[in-house]
Protein backbone atom coordinates (compact mmCIF):
# COMPACT_ATOMS: atom_id res chain seq x y z
CA UNK A 1 0.00 0.00 0.00
CA UNK A 2 3.18 2.26 0.79
CA UNK A 3 4.18 1.70 -2.88
CA UNK A 4 0.69 2.96 -3.96
CA UNK A 5 0.36 6.04 -1.59
CA UNK A 6 3.80 7.50 -1.83
CA UNK A 7 2.80 9.79 -5.00
CA UNK A 8 -0.11 11.51 -3.36
CA UNK A 9 1.08 14.48 -1.15
CA UNK A 10 -1.29 13.07 1.58
CA UNK A 11 -1.34 9.81 3.36
CA UNK A 12 -3.17 7.58 5.12
CA UNK A 13 -2.04 6.70 8.71
CA UNK A 14 -3.09 4.36 11.06
CA UNK A 15 -1.58 4.67 14.73
CA UNK A 16 -1.60 4.40 18.50
CA UNK A 17 -0.70 2.14 20.99
CA UNK A 18 -3.83 0.07 20.27
CA UNK A 19 -3.54 0.37 16.75
CA UNK A 20 -7.14 1.86 16.81
CA UNK A 21 -6.53 6.00 15.33
CA UNK A 22 -6.88 6.94 12.36
CA UNK A 23 -5.49 9.65 10.57
CA UNK A 24 -4.54 12.00 7.40
CA UNK A 25 -0.90 13.20 6.80
CA UNK A 26 -0.18 16.34 4.97
CA UNK A 27 2.84 17.15 3.91
CA UNK A 28 4.12 20.68 3.80
CA UNK A 29 4.87 22.18 0.08
CA UNK A 30 8.64 20.32 0.12
CA UNK A 31 9.59 21.77 3.82
CA UNK A 32 11.31 18.95 6.19
CA UNK A 33 8.99 18.57 9.14
CA UNK A 34 11.21 19.86 11.40
CA UNK A 35 11.96 23.32 10.32
CA UNK A 36 8.24 24.62 10.83
CA UNK A 37 5.76 23.34 13.60
CA UNK A 38 3.62 20.43 12.19
CA UNK A 39 -0.49 21.47 13.12
CA UNK A 40 -1.94 18.96 14.37
CA UNK A 41 -5.71 19.19 14.09
CA UNK A 42 -8.54 17.84 16.85
CA UNK A 43 -11.95 16.66 16.47
CA UNK A 44 -14.79 19.11 17.52
CA UNK A 45 -17.22 17.12 19.11
CA UNK A 46 -18.31 13.81 17.48
CA UNK A 47 -17.29 15.64 13.58
CA UNK A 48 -14.83 13.58 11.91
CA UNK A 49 -11.47 14.55 11.02
CA UNK A 50 -12.40 16.71 8.29
CA UNK A 51 -13.49 18.81 10.51
CA UNK A 52 -17.52 20.94 10.28
CA UNK A 53 -18.35 21.73 6.66
CA UNK A 54 -14.70 19.96 5.63
CA UNK A 55 -12.62 22.98 7.28
CA UNK A 56 -9.75 21.40 8.51
CA UNK A 57 -9.30 19.96 5.26
CA UNK A 58 -9.07 23.16 3.80
CA UNK A 59 -7.26 24.65 6.17
CA UNK A 60 -4.58 21.73 6.31
CA UNK A 61 -4.08 22.41 3.06
CA UNK A 62 -3.90 26.30 2.86
CA UNK A 63 -0.97 25.48 5.23
CA UNK A 64 0.23 23.06 2.77
CA UNK A 65 0.53 25.49 0.67
CA UNK A 66 2.60 27.68 2.71
CA UNK A 67 4.79 24.45 3.61
CA UNK A 68 3.35 23.83 6.86
CA UNK A 69 2.91 20.32 7.16
CA UNK A 70 0.20 19.02 9.55
CA UNK A 71 -1.82 15.74 10.91
CA UNK A 72 -5.71 15.17 11.06
CA UNK A 73 -7.31 12.31 13.24
CA UNK A 74 -9.72 10.59 15.07
CA UNK A 75 -10.05 10.02 18.59
CA UNK A 76 -10.98 7.54 19.65
CA UNK A 77 -14.89 6.23 18.74
CA UNK A 78 -14.65 9.41 16.53
CA UNK A 79 -15.37 8.69 13.03
CA UNK A 80 -12.60 5.62 11.51
CA UNK A 81 -10.79 5.26 14.86
CA UNK A 82 -11.86 2.46 16.86
CA UNK A 83 -13.01 2.16 20.29
CA UNK A 84 -10.03 2.59 22.75
CA UNK A 85 -9.19 -0.52 24.65
CA UNK A 86 -8.70 0.77 28.25
CA UNK A 87 -10.43 0.20 31.62
CA UNK A 88 -13.90 1.39 31.24
CA UNK A 89 -13.35 3.68 34.38
CA UNK A 90 -10.24 5.64 32.53
CA UNK A 91 -12.34 9.11 31.91
CA UNK A 92 -12.92 10.36 28.33
CA UNK A 93 -10.62 13.37 29.03
CA UNK A 94 -7.82 11.03 29.75
CA UNK A 95 -8.70 9.13 27.10
CA UNK A 96 -8.40 12.45 24.69
CA UNK A 97 -5.13 13.12 26.49
CA UNK A 98 -3.53 9.81 25.59
CA UNK A 99 -4.74 9.98 21.95
CA UNK A 100 -3.24 13.23 21.83
CA UNK A 101 0.06 12.08 23.17
CA UNK A 102 0.25 9.00 20.63
CA UNK A 103 -0.52 11.37 18.01
CA UNK A 104 2.49 13.30 18.56
CA UNK A 105 4.62 10.03 19.66
CA UNK A 106 3.96 8.90 15.61
CA UNK A 107 5.30 12.64 14.73
CA UNK A 108 7.77 12.92 16.86
CA UNK A 109 8.92 9.51 15.71
CA UNK A 110 8.83 10.90 11.88
CA UNK A 111 11.55 13.47 12.87
CA UNK A 112 8.87 16.42 13.70
CA UNK A 113 10.38 18.39 16.81
CA UNK A 114 7.41 20.95 17.51
CA UNK A 115 3.72 21.23 17.29
CA UNK A 116 0.55 23.61 17.40
CA UNK A 117 -2.49 21.80 18.01
CA UNK A 118 -5.54 23.65 16.21
CA UNK A 119 -9.23 22.89 17.53
CA UNK A 120 -12.59 24.06 17.39
CA UNK A 121 -15.11 24.28 20.34
CA UNK A 122 -13.95 20.75 22.03
CA UNK A 123 -11.15 20.31 19.66
CA UNK A 124 -9.92 23.81 21.30
CA UNK A 125 -10.22 22.56 24.89
CA UNK A 126 -8.60 19.75 23.98
CA UNK A 127 -5.92 21.50 22.68
CA UNK A 128 -5.14 24.36 25.84
CA UNK A 129 -5.37 20.69 27.96
CA UNK A 130 -2.28 19.31 25.87
CA UNK A 131 -0.46 22.39 25.12
CA UNK A 132 -0.43 22.40 29.28
CA UNK A 133 1.05 19.23 29.47
CA UNK A 134 3.45 19.42 25.99
CA UNK A 135 6.62 22.06 26.06
CA UNK A 136 7.31 20.79 22.28
CA UNK A 137 3.41 22.06 21.47
CA UNK A 138 4.55 26.10 20.59
CA UNK A 139 1.57 26.85 20.14
CA UNK A 140 -2.22 26.59 19.78
CA UNK A 141 -5.00 27.95 17.28
CA UNK A 142 -8.08 27.66 19.54
CA UNK A 143 -11.65 28.66 17.54
CA UNK A 144 -14.13 29.04 19.61
CA UNK A 145 -13.17 27.81 22.99
CA UNK A 146 -14.64 27.47 26.38
CA UNK A 147 -14.02 30.62 28.46
CA UNK A 148 -16.14 32.68 31.20
CA UNK A 149 -18.60 34.80 31.39
CA UNK A 150 -17.43 38.08 32.55
CA UNK A 151 -19.39 41.61 33.98
CA UNK A 152 -18.98 43.03 30.69
CA UNK A 153 -20.69 39.91 28.68
CA UNK A 154 -23.86 40.15 31.25
CA UNK A 155 -24.02 43.70 30.71
CA UNK A 156 -24.25 43.61 27.06
CA UNK A 157 -26.72 40.39 27.23
CA UNK A 158 -28.94 42.25 29.94
CA UNK A 159 -28.88 45.57 28.77
CA UNK A 160 -30.67 45.13 25.71
CA UNK A 161 -33.32 42.80 27.37
CA UNK A 162 -34.44 44.99 30.55
CA UNK A 163 -35.47 47.97 28.15
CA UNK A 164 -38.07 45.47 27.16
CA UNK A 165 -41.84 45.95 28.31
CA UNK A 166 -42.65 42.06 27.69
CA UNK A 167 -39.51 41.29 29.45
CA UNK A 168 -40.53 42.56 32.86
CA UNK A 169 -43.87 41.42 32.34
CA UNK A 170 -42.95 37.69 32.12
CA UNK A 171 -40.49 38.24 34.70
CA UNK A 172 -43.54 39.42 37.29
CA UNK A 173 -45.98 36.45 35.74
CA UNK A 174 -43.22 34.31 36.29
CA UNK A 175 -42.94 33.34 32.88
CA UNK A 176 -39.66 34.58 31.97
CA UNK A 177 -37.37 31.51 30.68
CA UNK A 178 -34.47 33.70 31.59
CA UNK A 179 -35.66 33.78 34.97
CA UNK A 180 -36.15 30.18 35.26
CA UNK A 181 -32.68 29.63 34.10
CA UNK A 182 -30.94 32.15 36.32
CA UNK A 183 -32.98 30.03 39.02
CA UNK A 184 -32.52 26.39 37.76
CA UNK A 185 -28.36 27.41 38.11
CA UNK A 186 -28.25 28.87 41.22
CA UNK A 187 -30.09 25.96 43.05
CA UNK A 188 -27.80 23.76 41.15
CA UNK A 189 -24.46 25.83 42.33
CA UNK A 190 -26.22 25.71 45.71
CA UNK A 191 -26.25 21.73 45.89
CA UNK A 192 -22.67 21.80 44.32
CA UNK A 193 -20.95 23.61 46.93
CA UNK A 194 -22.04 20.96 49.16
CA UNK A 195 -20.28 18.14 47.55
CA UNK A 196 -17.03 17.74 47.62
CA UNK A 197 -14.45 18.99 44.91
CA UNK A 198 -14.20 16.24 43.25
CA UNK A 199 -17.85 15.28 42.83
CA UNK A 200 -18.34 19.13 41.31
CA UNK A 201 -15.71 18.27 38.29
CA UNK A 202 -12.44 20.32 37.56
CA UNK A 203 -10.36 17.19 38.78
CA UNK A 204 -9.42 15.58 35.89
CA UNK A 205 -12.82 14.35 35.05
CA UNK A 206 -13.89 16.89 32.42
CA UNK A 207 -11.75 18.37 29.31
CA UNK A 208 -13.79 21.89 30.75
CA UNK A 209 -11.18 23.48 33.64
CA UNK A 210 -11.69 26.32 36.63
CA UNK A 211 -11.10 29.49 36.04
CA UNK A 212 -8.37 28.88 38.69
CA UNK A 213 -6.91 25.89 37.10
CA UNK A 214 -7.36 28.05 33.38
CA UNK A 215 -5.78 31.09 34.80
CA UNK A 216 -2.91 28.30 36.08
CA UNK A 217 -2.44 26.82 32.30
CA UNK A 218 -2.46 30.33 30.55
CA UNK A 219 0.10 31.47 33.25
CA UNK A 220 2.19 29.00 32.73
CA UNK A 221 1.67 29.19 28.45
CA UNK A 222 2.66 32.54 28.83
CA UNK A 223 6.06 31.52 30.95
CA UNK A 224 7.20 29.43 28.51
CA UNK A 225 6.26 32.11 26.05
CA UNK A 226 3.75 29.58 23.78
CA UNK A 227 1.51 31.08 20.85
CA UNK A 228 -1.86 31.84 20.72
CA UNK A 229 -4.40 32.20 18.62
CA UNK A 230 -7.54 32.97 19.67
CA UNK A 231 -10.77 33.27 17.15
CA UNK A 232 -13.74 33.73 18.65
CA UNK A 233 -17.34 33.95 17.01
CA UNK A 234 -21.02 35.22 16.92
CA UNK A 235 -22.02 31.67 16.87
CA UNK A 236 -21.10 31.46 20.29
CA UNK A 237 -22.81 34.23 21.91
CA UNK A 238 -24.12 33.03 24.77
CA UNK A 239 -20.93 32.46 26.12
CA UNK A 240 -19.14 35.22 24.38
CA UNK A 241 -20.09 38.63 23.15
CA UNK A 242 -17.67 41.26 22.88
CA UNK A 243 -13.96 41.10 22.03
CA UNK A 244 -11.96 41.16 24.51
CA UNK A 245 -14.31 39.08 26.89
CA UNK A 246 -11.26 36.54 27.48
CA UNK A 247 -8.74 38.89 28.73
CA UNK A 248 -11.70 40.35 30.80
CA UNK A 249 -11.96 37.10 32.35
CA UNK A 250 -8.56 36.76 33.54
CA UNK A 251 -7.54 40.01 34.87
CA UNK A 252 -4.66 39.14 36.83
CA UNK A 253 -2.82 37.54 33.46
CA UNK A 254 -0.30 39.51 32.27
CA UNK A 255 -0.64 38.07 28.00
CA UNK A 256 2.16 40.20 26.49
CA UNK A 257 2.58 39.49 23.11
CA UNK A 258 1.58 35.77 23.25
CA UNK A 259 -2.05 35.75 22.44
CA UNK A 260 -3.75 37.14 19.25
CA UNK A 261 -7.51 37.29 19.56
CA UNK A 262 -9.78 37.68 16.44
CA UNK A 263 -13.23 38.18 17.12
CA UNK A 264 -15.84 37.52 13.92
CA UNK A 265 -18.64 39.03 14.91
CA UNK A 266 -20.54 37.92 11.69
CA UNK A 267 -19.50 34.04 11.74
CA UNK A 268 -21.20 31.27 12.97
CA UNK A 269 -19.65 28.95 14.99
CA UNK A 270 -18.86 26.39 11.99
CA UNK A 271 -17.65 29.12 9.73
CA UNK A 272 -20.23 27.78 7.40
CA UNK A 273 -19.76 30.71 5.08
CA UNK A 274 -17.26 31.01 2.42
CA UNK A 275 -15.76 34.48 3.80
CA UNK A 276 -15.96 33.48 7.42
CA UNK A 277 -13.71 30.43 5.97
CA UNK A 278 -11.55 32.49 3.40
CA UNK A 279 -10.81 35.22 6.84
CA UNK A 280 -10.10 32.32 8.99
CA UNK A 281 -7.74 30.85 6.31
CA UNK A 282 -5.86 34.34 6.21
CA UNK A 283 -6.02 34.82 10.01
CA UNK A 284 -4.51 31.09 10.20
CA UNK A 285 -1.75 31.46 7.91
CA UNK A 286 -0.39 34.81 8.47
CA UNK A 287 -0.71 33.81 12.07
CA UNK A 288 1.72 30.94 11.75
CA UNK A 289 3.86 32.50 8.99
CA UNK A 290 4.76 35.57 11.34
CA UNK A 291 5.30 33.22 14.47
CA UNK A 292 7.03 30.67 13.33
CA UNK A 293 8.50 32.21 9.97
CA UNK A 294 8.52 30.95 6.18
CA UNK A 295 9.84 27.67 5.81
CA UNK A 296 12.96 27.77 3.75
CA UNK A 297 12.47 26.13 1.17
CA UNK A 298 9.65 25.31 -1.02
CA UNK A 299 8.89 22.39 -3.64
CA UNK A 300 5.99 21.37 -5.55
CA UNK A 301 3.04 20.15 -2.85
CA UNK A 302 3.34 16.35 -3.14
CA UNK A 303 6.95 15.30 -1.91
CA UNK A 304 6.57 11.77 -0.06
CA UNK A 305 6.08 12.40 3.52
CA UNK A 306 8.04 9.81 6.13
CA UNK A 307 5.16 9.07 7.75
CA UNK A 308 4.66 5.59 7.06
CA UNK A 309 0.97 3.55 6.81
CA UNK A 310 0.67 1.12 9.23
CA UNK A 311 -1.69 -1.69 7.86
CA UNK A 312 -4.06 -3.81 9.92
CA UNK B 1 -9.07 -1.30 8.31
CA UNK B 2 -6.44 0.87 5.72
CA UNK B 3 -6.88 4.33 5.22
CA UNK B 4 -5.07 5.00 1.38
CA UNK B 5 -5.20 7.37 -1.46
CA UNK B 6 -5.82 6.02 -4.42
CA UNK B 7 -6.61 7.63 -8.08
CA UNK B 8 -4.39 10.05 -10.33
CA UNK B 9 -1.75 12.12 -8.37
CA UNK B 10 -3.69 15.25 -9.99
CA UNK B 11 -7.01 13.55 -8.85
CA UNK B 12 -6.43 11.80 -5.27
CA UNK B 13 -9.67 9.99 -3.38
CA UNK B 14 -8.89 8.45 -0.40
CA UNK B 15 -10.20 5.49 1.11
CA UNK B 16 -10.50 2.97 3.39
CA UNK B 17 -10.44 -0.93 2.60
CA UNK B 18 -11.65 -3.06 5.34
CA UNK B 19 -10.20 -7.08 4.06
CA UNK B 20 -12.94 -9.46 5.15
CA UNK B 21 -12.03 -10.96 8.18
CA UNK B 22 -13.65 -14.29 7.35
CA UNK B 23 -12.72 -17.17 4.91
CA UNK B 24 -15.09 -17.01 2.84
CA UNK B 25 -14.73 -13.40 1.70
CA UNK B 26 -15.30 -13.20 -2.22
CA UNK B 27 -17.72 -10.52 -2.08
CA UNK B 28 -16.42 -7.05 -2.42
CA UNK B 29 -18.67 -3.57 -1.48
CA UNK B 30 -17.97 -0.57 -2.41
CA UNK B 31 -19.91 1.91 -0.54
CA UNK B 32 -20.83 5.33 -1.97
CA UNK B 33 -21.77 7.82 0.69
CA UNK B 34 -24.22 11.20 0.53
CA UNK B 35 -22.90 14.15 0.01
CA UNK B 36 -22.39 17.83 1.71
CA UNK B 37 -23.63 17.76 5.49
CA UNK B 38 -25.39 14.24 4.73
CA UNK B 39 -22.32 12.60 4.19
CA UNK B 40 -20.22 14.49 6.97
CA UNK B 41 -23.57 13.32 9.48
CA UNK B 42 -23.87 9.41 7.61
CA UNK B 43 -19.83 9.01 8.23
CA UNK B 44 -20.14 7.14 11.30
CA UNK B 45 -22.90 4.63 10.48
CA UNK B 46 -21.04 3.82 6.93
CA UNK B 47 -17.64 3.35 9.25
CA UNK B 48 -20.26 0.68 11.04
CA UNK B 49 -21.26 -0.91 7.81
CA UNK B 50 -18.51 -1.28 6.36
CA UNK B 51 -16.82 -2.74 9.70
CA UNK B 52 -19.90 -5.51 10.12
CA UNK B 53 -19.76 -5.97 6.25
CA UNK B 54 -16.35 -7.58 6.87
CA UNK B 55 -16.85 -9.29 9.52
CA UNK B 56 -19.67 -11.22 7.31
CA UNK B 57 -17.15 -11.62 4.49
CA UNK B 58 -16.99 -9.11 2.79
CA UNK B 59 -14.68 -7.08 1.26
CA UNK B 60 -15.20 -3.17 1.70
CA UNK B 61 -14.12 -0.28 -0.11
CA UNK B 62 -15.63 3.25 1.69
CA UNK B 63 -14.17 5.87 0.09
CA UNK B 64 -15.05 10.08 -0.56
CA UNK B 65 -15.81 11.57 -3.96
CA UNK B 66 -13.51 14.16 -5.35
CA UNK B 67 -13.65 17.31 -3.66
CA UNK B 68 -15.43 15.63 -0.61
CA UNK B 69 -13.99 14.40 3.14
CA UNK B 70 -10.54 13.92 2.66
CA UNK B 71 -10.26 13.41 -1.19
CA UNK B 72 -8.48 16.18 -2.91
CA UNK B 73 -9.99 19.08 -4.67
CA UNK B 74 -12.01 22.13 -3.26
CA UNK B 75 -15.25 21.11 -2.42
CA UNK B 76 -16.59 23.18 -5.40
CA UNK B 77 -14.61 20.93 -7.92
CA UNK B 78 -16.93 18.05 -6.55
CA UNK B 79 -19.54 17.50 -9.45
CA UNK B 80 -21.74 14.28 -10.32
CA UNK B 81 -19.67 13.78 -13.74
CA UNK B 82 -16.97 14.26 -11.36
CA UNK B 83 -18.68 11.79 -9.02
CA UNK B 84 -19.90 8.87 -11.14
CA UNK B 85 -16.14 8.31 -12.84
CA UNK B 86 -14.95 8.05 -9.17
CA UNK B 87 -17.27 5.22 -8.38
CA UNK B 88 -15.98 3.39 -11.47
CA UNK B 89 -12.62 4.03 -10.24
CA UNK B 90 -13.52 2.93 -6.57
CA UNK B 91 -15.06 -0.27 -8.17
CA UNK B 92 -11.56 -1.19 -10.41
CA UNK B 93 -10.00 -0.28 -7.20
CA UNK B 94 -10.84 -2.73 -5.10
CA UNK B 95 -11.17 -5.62 -7.54
CA UNK B 96 -7.51 -4.57 -7.80
CA UNK B 97 -6.65 -4.64 -3.84
CA UNK B 98 -9.29 -7.51 -3.00
CA UNK B 99 -9.01 -9.92 -6.07
CA UNK B 100 -12.94 -10.11 -5.75
CA UNK B 101 -14.84 -10.55 -9.00
CA UNK B 102 -18.62 -9.63 -7.31
CA UNK B 103 -18.92 -6.13 -6.16
CA UNK B 104 -21.71 -5.17 -4.77
CA UNK B 105 -22.07 -1.04 -5.19
CA UNK B 106 -23.87 0.45 -1.78
CA UNK B 107 -25.14 3.86 -1.81
CA UNK B 108 -26.90 5.86 0.36
CA UNK B 109 -29.28 8.90 -0.45
CA UNK B 110 -27.67 10.91 -3.33
CA UNK B 111 -24.67 8.09 -2.83
CA UNK B 112 -27.52 5.68 -3.97
CA UNK B 113 -28.83 7.31 -7.11
CA UNK B 114 -24.66 7.72 -7.89
CA UNK B 115 -24.68 4.44 -7.67
CA UNK B 116 -27.21 3.75 -9.72
CA UNK B 117 -26.46 6.07 -12.43
CA UNK B 118 -22.15 4.87 -12.68
CA UNK B 119 -22.37 2.11 -15.10
CA UNK B 120 -19.14 0.81 -13.39
CA UNK B 121 -18.61 -2.48 -14.69
CA UNK B 122 -18.53 -6.27 -13.85
CA UNK B 123 -21.11 -4.64 -10.69
CA UNK B 124 -23.42 -7.60 -10.07
CA UNK B 125 -25.71 -5.81 -7.18
CA UNK B 126 -26.87 -2.76 -6.44
CA UNK B 127 -28.11 -1.64 -2.50
CA UNK B 128 -29.37 1.32 -1.97
CA UNK B 129 -30.06 3.05 1.11
CA UNK B 130 -33.13 5.27 1.19
CA UNK B 131 -31.45 6.45 -2.39
CA UNK B 132 -32.71 10.11 -4.02
CA UNK B 133 -34.97 9.29 -6.47
CA UNK B 134 -34.22 11.94 -9.15
CA UNK B 135 -31.44 15.08 -9.11
CA UNK B 136 -34.44 17.66 -9.52
CA UNK B 137 -36.33 16.03 -6.29
CA UNK B 138 -32.94 16.28 -4.80
CA UNK B 139 -32.72 20.10 -5.80
CA UNK B 140 -35.36 20.81 -4.50
CA UNK B 141 -34.89 19.28 -0.97
CA UNK B 142 -31.32 21.59 -1.08
CA UNK B 143 -33.08 24.57 -1.99
CA UNK B 144 -35.67 24.46 1.10
CA UNK B 145 -32.04 24.54 3.42
CA UNK B 146 -29.90 27.36 1.00
CA UNK B 147 -29.18 30.60 1.90
CA UNK B 148 -27.93 33.05 -0.54
CA UNK B 149 -24.04 32.73 -1.08
CA UNK B 150 -21.45 34.54 -3.20
CA UNK B 151 -21.90 34.83 -6.89
CA UNK B 152 -25.41 33.37 -7.00
CA UNK B 153 -24.33 30.01 -4.88
CA UNK B 154 -26.50 28.62 -2.77
CA UNK B 155 -25.12 27.51 0.89
CA UNK B 156 -26.86 24.71 2.34
CA UNK B 157 -25.64 23.60 5.27
CA UNK B 158 -21.82 25.27 5.02
CA UNK B 159 -22.11 23.78 1.86
CA UNK B 160 -21.59 25.51 -1.32
CA UNK B 161 -24.07 24.19 -4.58
CA UNK B 162 -23.14 26.91 -7.51
CA UNK B 163 -25.18 27.13 -10.71
CA UNK B 164 -23.31 24.43 -12.72
CA UNK B 165 -23.51 22.23 -9.93
CA UNK B 166 -27.34 22.48 -9.94
CA UNK B 167 -27.56 21.76 -13.65
CA UNK B 168 -25.42 18.83 -13.03
CA UNK B 169 -27.66 17.73 -10.50
CA UNK B 170 -30.96 18.68 -12.46
CA UNK B 171 -29.88 15.93 -15.52
CA UNK B 172 -28.91 13.09 -13.14
CA UNK B 173 -32.04 9.98 -12.96
CA UNK B 174 -31.64 6.65 -13.70
CA UNK B 175 -33.86 7.16 -16.65
CA UNK B 176 -30.60 8.52 -18.75
CA UNK B 177 -28.74 5.89 -18.41
CA UNK B 178 -28.24 2.70 -20.51
CA UNK B 179 -27.78 0.01 -18.21
CA UNK B 180 -28.47 -0.88 -14.37
CA UNK B 181 -27.10 -4.21 -12.93
CA UNK B 182 -29.03 -7.01 -12.86
CA UNK B 183 -30.23 -6.67 -9.29
CA UNK B 184 -31.33 -4.02 -7.45
CA UNK B 185 -32.31 -3.85 -3.86
CA UNK B 186 -33.73 -0.97 -1.95
CA UNK B 187 -34.11 -0.43 1.45
CA UNK B 188 -36.57 1.97 2.78
CA UNK B 189 -36.00 3.55 6.55
CA UNK B 190 -38.20 6.45 6.91
CA UNK B 191 -41.67 5.13 5.66
CA UNK B 192 -43.30 4.13 2.11
CA UNK B 193 -41.67 5.65 -0.99
CA UNK B 194 -43.36 5.80 -4.66
CA UNK B 195 -40.96 3.53 -6.61
CA UNK B 196 -43.53 2.97 -9.12
CA UNK B 197 -41.18 5.45 -12.03
CA UNK B 198 -37.87 3.47 -10.51
CA UNK B 199 -39.28 0.00 -11.24
CA UNK B 200 -40.52 0.87 -14.65
CA UNK B 201 -37.11 2.50 -15.68
CA UNK B 202 -35.48 -0.70 -13.72
CA UNK B 203 -37.92 -2.81 -16.04
CA UNK B 204 -36.42 -1.29 -19.46
CA UNK B 205 -33.27 -2.16 -18.41
CA UNK B 206 -33.69 -5.79 -17.22
CA UNK B 207 -33.30 -5.32 -13.88
CA UNK B 208 -35.47 -6.59 -10.89
CA UNK B 209 -36.32 -4.20 -7.92
CA UNK B 210 -36.91 -5.73 -4.70
CA UNK B 211 -37.92 -3.34 -1.81
CA UNK B 212 -37.49 -3.56 2.01
CA UNK B 213 -38.85 -1.22 4.52
CA UNK B 214 -36.98 -1.39 7.61
CA UNK B 215 -37.76 1.98 9.89
CA UNK B 216 -35.02 3.72 11.94
CA UNK B 217 -33.06 7.06 12.43
CA UNK B 218 -31.68 8.49 9.53
CA UNK B 219 -27.85 8.65 9.90
CA UNK B 220 -27.54 11.69 7.55
CA UNK B 221 -29.54 13.75 9.95
CA UNK B 222 -28.52 15.77 12.80
CA UNK B 223 -28.73 13.34 15.89
CA UNK B 224 -28.93 15.59 18.62
CA UNK B 225 -26.57 19.02 18.08
CA UNK B 226 -23.47 17.02 17.84
CA UNK B 227 -23.06 17.26 14.30
CA UNK B 228 -22.99 13.88 13.43
CA UNK B 229 -26.21 11.83 12.58
CA UNK B 230 -27.48 8.39 13.76
CA UNK B 231 -26.66 4.57 13.83
CA UNK B 232 -29.84 2.64 13.00
CA UNK B 233 -28.51 -0.83 13.49
CA UNK B 234 -31.67 -2.65 12.66
CA UNK B 235 -31.07 -0.84 9.21
CA UNK B 236 -26.93 -1.80 8.81
CA UNK B 237 -27.70 -4.87 10.08
CA UNK B 238 -30.58 -5.95 6.95
CA UNK B 239 -27.94 -4.27 4.34
CA UNK B 240 -25.69 -6.33 5.69
CA UNK B 241 -27.67 -9.83 5.42
CA UNK B 242 -28.59 -8.16 1.46
CA UNK B 243 -25.03 -7.82 0.83
CA UNK B 244 -23.08 -11.00 1.72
Amino acid sequence: MDELTAQFPERGVRFGRSGNLVGVATRGAGTPAREVPTAVFLNSGIIHRVGANRLYVRLARALARQGIPSFRFDLSGIGDSGPHQDDPGVTRAAVVQRDIDDALSVLSAAGVERFVLIGLCSGADDALSAMSRHDRVVGAVLLDPFTFRTLGYYVRYYAPRVLRPGVWWRIITGRSPALRNFLTVMRGRLRGFAKPAAARGGGGSTSRPTRAEMHRQLERLVERQARLLLVFTAGLELRYNYRNQFFAAFPGLEFRDTVELEYLAHSDHTFSRERDQRRLEELLVSWYRREFGRPQRAEPFGAPTSIRTAQA
Amino acid sequence: MIPHFFGAPTHPLFGIYAPSRAEQGRTGAVICPPVGQEGLRAHRALRLLADQLAASGVDVLRFDYFGTGDSGGDTREGRPPVWLADIRLAVDHLRELAGVRRVVLIGARLGGLLAACAEARGVSRLLLWDPVLGGDEYLRELEAHAIPGDDAEWVVQGFPIGAEMREDLAALTVGAVERVPPDVRIVLSQGPTNLAAWREQLLQRRARLDVLEVNGPAAWEEDGDFGAGAVPTNVLRQIVAWTS
